[in-house]
């Protein structure tokens, strides 16, 4: 170059010389991090005192109640099999669930080290979901704020999601809809994004695959994002925003099929499980739990029960929804509830965890029906309009200055929700209080104590999924040494390696737990689960614990004309796992 | 599966996600958030005309094109310019069409021969920087169609923005005759509508080779263009960017430079393989180096291995769909192979966006067959750039460093019937 460095500068250029800084950002993370806490100081104070609350009442006695359920101990088993064997499932995988819920179980038990025997498994699995949901609470804040409601609107979104006696009971258990349900919010928070930013909406794409992949049922909460991510989507971008996300949803949600695909299991055929069997059967198979308003149909008992242990959530959800009809921002709550509830209508099979996903959004509903009551909000900072401010500080110094001025339809709306909070305080705090101080898992686990110290571990067991991984890790075989008790009958489910391994069925096994879960399958299910049946008609208690309708027995099986004792046969020791 | 393959494996499928999905996410910048639509879009200038242009219009074997291009470029409403055709002393017939269009319009309308030998696009630019008269220097090729409302935005556009550098908006448009064209808009789309965008705010860009407006002054300080470079547009926009040159971009749908895809399959192959090249050259220059700030070197790197990585990462999929179809692989390997082919399967889902945009802004109606010209598209275009890329690096290796040039018919013309053969040019 002829040019001189004088010749340059009159032209506004510079040759550079090592050392330069160039044109980056010069705030400092920390920097950052302070103006963004110094804007957001009320909703943190406001976050951080109910997740506190939230956090005694969900974690407090949450290892003793609910009583355990079958659902948890399978999914722990599966994390158990994920963690330990490298497999998804402790017996064939036969795509019951995608199974992305419990790799997270695993994920979990894995960095905690749960899978030992001094720890019952089951309660490791609830700390997790203690957890969960905390993360689902604080999404939930910022998912109603971003739907640009109050501060104290948003609250009671928050207090009614994490101390309804129903949520506190549900989220405790070990469901695969409690891992889920982070995922969906979460989705729904970047759908919502301010910024309306085409990363957020492929985000939410991605965080609406995992949840979905970690249970199927929450595809019924997609109409839901969809309509919030084009209700929030800028006219102009909305086409990018809305093909990222799609792009990323059915891309991630594409691995599952993928992976059947890959494993030869996509379509059904001779001597394997597949995909689409498992499809078939969720949809169509299996048995209808009848009209919900059908007294003594299934789906009326499980509504009951949910109703049962508070009726108020749900309720005052659903008959909030009119009043948000008006409110465009309102939509994807209305549509996230509307779509489950007609499927419910619907008929067909209704699982007993379908209400985890409906908590949140009842939730909402009840909110966003006290922000539209409230009436529009004063001017203040409008984060979702067109021009982005120019900086944090500029954020803060506008919420510094915006105007609070209290208005009739104000006060109208703080009336309904003191009266609301009045209502529902004293029945939950008494729901919550028992939920605290019940014990319902004790007797299933002396009986646990009991068979570890008193049962030969080369026995085989018929027990349910709520206390196999307890009893592996004390030493009982995983493979046909203790055994979930439905796999003896497999009209019920499509895997049927364990009758194939064991021809006499029960007549193979040495012991039966009796446990509130098998009793309550046995009644459940009428003319099924015979061999099952069979065993507790053909054995003695040689063991019992607690009372009533909570009562576990260890029974013996006794055979005329058998070999006794029915041990397990190992064709050769299985080699050591790292 | 030994854990090591495994492990070698996994790095080797997410360099090639990483690779693929940058380059989508950097596509992709002008839809990243409503405002920053907004700030790329064409912002239409107030400002009265006050500079002067000089608008050097280098043309080989053109004499199809070269008339009519003149023609649009002196019918523009900007009150003060001129126009330099610049021809080979070699080339009669596109001299004597240049000519013929000088003695039509006057003295705004000169004529350079270019006596360098061998022949190249920067030389003959250089040859003519010395005839210009204008505050700034604007560079079209013999095949644009200009619009004439263009040189008053632009002139607006540097005083209101003080930039050293325009780069204006350039469009192929007649996506519907090959196959390949539609792909190939759509990269010039992509390109101009929002990457270019993406370099203007990190400082460093690579100039397009029309379209493009300098002032005077730079371009002398810095002694014009490389003569020995494949890719003389992109090396001057390095070596600016290297100075503090502040670049703004003028895309308007309105006013783009109407361009065409080059005509056979075998012409955009060799473009391709000239263009890469000119970037490796450019990467081996090293005056990218000098970047002030890490990110922007780290920029440069990226652009500027582009061929590179595009070789790899085309052989890269190959090896993945293969590995995953016909190895009898652990299934956690198998949906490892996948991972590259995402950010592609991604890519596309965007290009039927940009698709359905692009056509909004052309006022075209975009037919089904369209969307499926696209996907059918897709996986033999790549296929194309990946070879190109290959040819490019090993040409480059070979000091192979010939101008492959690209003829032009003018079928983004429309209604032109003109028998033309087809002959080498310039871009």
């Amino acid at each position: 170059m002829t040019a001189t460095a004088t010749d340059l500068e009159a032209l506004g250029l510079r040759r550079p010389e090592p050392g330069d800084v160039g044109p980056d950002d010069v705030l400092t993370l920390r920097r950052r991090l302070w103006v963004w806490g110094g804007l957001h100081r009320a909703s943190l104070l406001i976050v951080g005192g109910l997740l506190a609350v939230a956090g005694a009442v969900h974690g407090w006695g949450a290892a003793h109640s609910p009583a355990l359920t079958d659902d948890e101990g399978t999914y722990m088993a599966q994390a158990w099999a994920v963690q330990v064997q490298h497999t998804l499932a402790p017996y064939t995988y036969w795509y019951d669930h995608p199974p992305l819920a419990w790799l997270q179980i695993a994920g979990w038990t894995w960095l905690t080290g749960s899978f030992r025997p001094s720890v019952d498994a089951i309660d490791a699995g609830r700390q997790l979901m203690v957890i969960a949901s905390m993360i689902s609470s604080g999404l939930l804040y910022v998912l109603s704020r971003r739907l640009e409601m109050r501060r104290w609107t948003a609250a009671v979104v928050v207090a009614l999601f994490a101390l309804s006696p129903l949520a506190v009971d549900y989220q405790r258990l070990v469901l695969l809809d409690n891992v889920a349900v982070p995922w969906l919010l979460a989705a729904m928070v970047l759908a919502a994004s301010p910024r309306r930013s085409l990363w957020a909406a492929s985000a939410a794409g991605a965080c609406m695959a995992v949840s979905i992949l970690s249970k199927e049922t929450f595809l019924l909460f997609l109409p839901a994002v969809a309509v919030l991510l084009w209700v929030r989507a800028d006219r102009r971008t909305r086409s990018f925003c809305l093909t990222g996300f799609a792009a990323t949803f059915v891309l991630l949600a594409a691995a599952y099929p993928l992976y059947a695909t890959l494993k030869g299991e996509l379509i059904p055929g001779k001597g394997h499980v597949s995909l689409w069997q498992a499809v078939d059967f969720q949809l169509f198979a299996r048995q209808s739990s009848g009209s919900l308003f059908a007294a003594g149909s299934n789906a009326h008992t499980t509504a009951a029960n949910w109703l049962h242990l508070d009726a108020w959530l749900l309720g005052v959800g659903l008959l909030a929804l009119p009043v948000s009809l008006s409110a465009r921002r309102a939509w994807p709550v209305i549509v996230a509830l509307a779509v489950p509830l007609l499927t419910i209508l619907r008929g067909g099979y209704l699982p007993d965890p379908f209400v985890i996903g409906l908590l949140p959004f009842a939730a909402l509903s009840v909110g966003m029906a006290l922000d539209v009551l409230a009436g529009p909000r004063p001017a203040g900072p409008d984060r979702t309009g067109p021009q982005r401010p120019a900086s944090l500080v500029e954020r803060m110094a506008r919420t510094a200055g915006a105007a609070r001025r209290p208005s009739g339809r104000g006060a109208l709306a703080a009336g309904v929700a003191v009266a609301l909070v009045l209502t529902v305080a004293p029945r939950w705090d008494h729901g919550d209080r028992a939920l605290a101080a019940a014990n319902a898992t004790t007797p299933v686990w002396s009986a646990e104590t009991w068979i570890e110290q008193h049962v030969s571990k080369n026995q085989r067991l018929i027990v349910d999924d709520s206390i196999w991984v307890d009893l592996v890790e004390h030493g009982f075989d995983p493979d046909l040494g203790v055994v979930w008790f439905y796999k003896l009958d497999n009209s019920n489910n499509l895997d049927p390696s364990v009758s194939r391994a064991l021809p006499q069925g029960w007549k193979d096994f040495g012991y039966i737990v009796s446990t509130p879960v098998i009793r309550s399958a046995l009644a459940q299910m009428p003319g099924q689960l015979t061999p099952v049946r069979d065993a507790i008609g053909s054995s003695q208690v040689v063991a019992s614990f607690g009372a009533g309708a909570a009562t576990v027995q260890v029974r013996r099986i006794t055979v005329p004309g058998r070999t006794w004792p029915t041990t397990v046969r190992r064709p050769a020791p299985a080699p050591a796992r790292p | 599966m030994h854990p090591l393959l495994l492990a070698v494996y996994s790095a080797f499928s997410a360099l090639l996600f990483a690779i693929a999905a940058g380059t989508l996410w950097w596509m992709l910048h002008a839809w990243r958030t409503p405002e920053v639509l907004r700030g790329t879009g064409f912002q239409v200038a107030q400002s009265q005309p006050q500079l002067s242009f000089s608008l050097l219009v280098p043309g080989r074997h053109e004499e199809a094109v070269m008339g009519a291009t003149l023609d649009t470029l002196m019918a523009s409403d900007h009150p003060d310019f001129e126009v330099i055709a610049i021809v080979g002393h070699d080339d009669h017939a596109t001299r004597e069409v240049a000519e013929a269009a000088a003695r039509r319009h006057g003295p705004r309308l000169k004529v350079v021969v270019d006596e360098n030998w061998p022949k190249n696009k920067p030389k003959a630019l250089n040859t003519a920087l010395p005839h210009c008269t204008g505050d700034v220097v604007g560079v079209f090729d013999a095949e644009d169609e200009v619009d004439p409302r263009l040189l008053r935005q632009v002139d607006a556009t540097f005083s209101e923005s003080g930039a050293h550098i325009v780069q204006g908006g350039v469009q192929l448009m007649n996506f519907r005759t090959t196959w390949y064209s539609l792909r190939n808009c759509l990269e010039y789309f992509f390109w101009f509508r929002s990457r270019l965008h993406l370099h203007a705010e990190h400082r460093f860009i690579p100039l397009g080779g029309n379209t493009v407006f300098v002032r005077t002054p730079v371009l002398r300080a810095v002694d014009g263009w490389d003569a020995e470079c494949l890719a003389e547009d992109c090396e001057l926009g390095v070596r600016l960017s290297t100075l503090g040159a502040k670049v703004a971009i003028a895309y308007s749908a309105d006013l783009v430079t109407r361009e065409e895809t080059p005509d056979t399959l075998r012409s955009l192959f060799k473009q391709r393989t000239r263009w890469n090249q000119g970037f490796l050259q450019v990467l081996r220059k090293g005056e990218w180096r000098h970047l002030p700030s890490r990110r922007q070197r780290l920029l440069a790197r990226y652009t500027l291995s582009m061929p590179f990585l595009q070789a790899f990462a085309g052989l890269g999929l190959l090896v993945s769909l293969a590995t995953a179809l016909w190895m009898k692989a652990p299934v956690v390997l198998a949906l490892l192979s996948f991972l590259p082919a995402v950010p592609t399967l991604v890519s596309l889902a965007f290009e039927m966006a940009g698709l359905r945009e692009f056509c909004r802004l052309y006022y075209v109606r975009p037919r089904a067959w369209d969307y499926a010209r696209l996907l059918a598209g897709m996986f033999p275009y790549q296929l194309v750039l990946a070879a190109a890329a290959v040819r490019a690096v090993v040409r480059e290796a070979l000091g192979q460093r010939g101008w492959e040039k690209t003829a032009h018919v003018g079928a983004h013309r429309a209604g032109d019937t003109a028998a033309v053969r087809p002959q080498e040019a310039y871009s």
